[in-house]
């Protein structure tokens, strides 16, 4: 596997697991009002946290995807 | 200076600003249609990332997020939630689509979508359905415009009057300036919303509750914790269920990527990686949703019992007697907000409506000074149209656009299946969008008759794709040639 698609197969991954934790079944465990993160929800905190991820994964592919465009 | 005055002088100069950015960068653009819709493909990373941004900080961030988070409680998450997967099928869409319009000179996504399936019917078939997906999200602009207008001024300007002075102005630089405006608009005003966003969200639960923390706790201790746990409330108050929550957040992230006039930017990005770079930084807009959402928050234990949800933040602003001139930069950010997303709709709306609603039957006869012309009035009568529906509607902002979601998640299998499915053939693509759109609407129309509470797109998406897969199947293989020009790349 050349490692472009190695970095679109892990980027793949990762947005999977963050779409099952913002929907049910996944969410569900996250649902709850307690513990307050830093004052918020956890059901809010949980759901930015998701978001800080998958902003991470999206800005991981997109420094992989430049670095092998130099290579070709 | 009285209150008023003040207030409508910020508002007056905002608005005049708004006319110059949009009008100014078209006289750099060339006068053709592709100046005009796609902007001679020359946006750069700093305006489409407004652009994209945009998207978000419509009516629905200002007024209809914080009145779900007030009335609805974490049921508002899902307009964060969808966001962050709904811009993903972008990263790897918006290059091809920007390669194919450059070599051959697409401006709209029927324009591909047609030409890849050879069929003048779904490019029509896509023009009445992005159309009748753009009015009310128009409409629902414009109600917001309108409230704020109308709260701010203590009834003094009526709603119909509020919404007819903003969009004349939205209406006069889209119809000279085009694309080019709605981008050069859309920057200013996005960089203006961020700023109020961040504001009053950090302010007003620090006034009204002494801090975030505390105003979420004074929300548990009130015995409305069941508001704070996901998925939230429904319409009638009673907790909302999982399958509604997580259909909303589903369909909203098939449909965000296909709406055409988000689709069509692709096309007007300066190059392939300026286009992947706004995608990448566009979860960084999402983030300025979370003040938004705390501004609905603070009110639901500090002023309970407001019947309109949605005017929640101008009612707010007015209980606490703020400086006028803090009123009236909020002021203009909702404003901003409002037109930042209708400007780019009934831009796209009208392209839509005459390149791939009528163009098709005129074929080459119709000369460019007289599209570019076509266009301009199509803009007036659409504008006019959703005006119409907005003064005489009464439903939930964040349920309009919901409704109009379910639309335009149809396109999604087709614009897929186009650049990754080379069995795909037209009778496939055909049957799917069309059976997709009708049960997508029977479902729409008559909500009693769902099996599962679910949002009715899903049930049209499933039609949609086993119509697709098994009619392409049946039929034969549309020719090589045509179907390897939009998977290769």
């Amino acid at each position: 596997m050349n490692r472009k698609s190695r970095s679109r197969l892990i980027f793949g991954i990762v947005m999977g697991i963050i779409t099952i934790f913002l929907l049910w079944p996944g969410y569900q465990l996250f649902s709850s009002m307690e513990p307050f993160i830093l004052g918020v929800p956890l059901s809010f905190a949980w759901v930015i946290l998701c978001t800080l991820v998958g902003f991470a994964a999206l800005l991981a592919l997109y420094v992989s995807d430049r670095s092998t465009q130099k290579e070709d | 200076m009285e209150t008023g005055t003040v207030i409508l002088l910020v508002v007056g100069l905002y608005l005049l600003v708004s006319l110059l950015t949009g009008i100014i960068p078209s006289l750099r653009i060339s006068k053709s249609v592709s100046g005009y819709v796609a902007g001679d493909r020359s946006m750069n990373v700093f305006i489409l990332y407004f652009v994209f941004g945009a998207s978000i900080f419509s009516s629905v961030a200002f007024l209809g997020a914080p009145g779900w988070a007030y009335s609805r409680g974490a049921a508002a998450f899902y307009i964060i939630a969808y966001g962050v997967i709904g811009i993903v099928p972008l990263y790897f869409f918006g290059p091809r689509t920007w390669r194919l319009g450059k070599k051959y000179g697409y401006v709209t996504q029927a324009e591909l979508l047609s030409d890849r399936f050879s069929s003048k019917f779904l490019s029509v078939m896509l023009a009445v359905l992005s159309v009748a997906a753009f009015i009310p999200y128009l409409t629902l602009q414009m109600i917001g415009a309108g409230y704020v207008l109308n709260v701010i001024s203590e009834g003094l300007i009526p709603f119909w009057l509020g919404a007819a002075i903003t969009y004349f102005v939205v209406l006069v630089y889209v119809y000279f300036s085009g694309v080019m405006g709605v981008g050069w608009s859309n920057a200013f005003q996005g960089m203006f919303m961020l700023i109020m966003a961040w504001f009053l969200g950090i302010y007003l639960p620090n006034i009204l509750h002494g801090g975030i923390g505390e105003m979420f706790q004074s929300i548990a201790d009130a015995g409305k914790g069941n508001m704070l746990t996901a998925p939230g409330l429904d319409e009638a108050g009673e907790p909302w269920s999982w399958s509604a929550y997580t259909s909303a957040v589903l369909i909203s992230a098939v449909g965000f990527s296909m709406w055409p006039h988000l689709f069509m930017r692709s096309y007007a990005a300066s190059s392939t990686d300026s286009l992947k770079l706004s995608v990448v930084l566009y979860p960084t807009f999402l983030l300025f949703l979370i003040p938004i959402l705390f501004i609905g928050f603070s009110a639901v234990t500090a002023y309970p019992g407001v019947e309109q949800a949605d005017s929640i933040l101008p009612h707010v602003l007015m209980q606490l007697e703020l400086p006028a001139i803090i009123v009236g930069l909020f002021c203009a950010g909702a404003l901003a907000a409002s037109m930042s997303s209708g400007d780019a709709i009934l831009h796209s709306a009208g392209s839509i409506w005459v390149r791939d609603g009528i163009k098709p039957f005129y074929g080459k006869k119709l000369g460019d000074k007289t599209e570019r012309l076509l266009i301009q009035i199509s803009v007036l009568v659409i504008g006019l149209t959703a005006y119409l529906f907005a003064v005489v509607i009464d439903y939930s902002i964040v349920g309009l656009l919901l409704a109009a979601y379910g639309g335009v998640a149809q396109i999604f299998p087709v614009v897929f299946a186009m650049f990754y499915w080379k069995r795909a053939t037209k009778a496939g693509a055909l049957a799917g969008l069309f059976g997709g759109i009708v049960v997508n609407t029977f479902f729409l129309l008559f909500p009693e008759l769902k099996p599962v509470d679910m949002h009715e797109g899903i049930y049209g998406l499933v039609v949609n794709l086993i119509l697709i897969t098994s009619v392409s199947l049946l039929t034969p293989r549309d020719p090589e040639e045509k179907v390897s020009k939009f998977t290769e790349g």
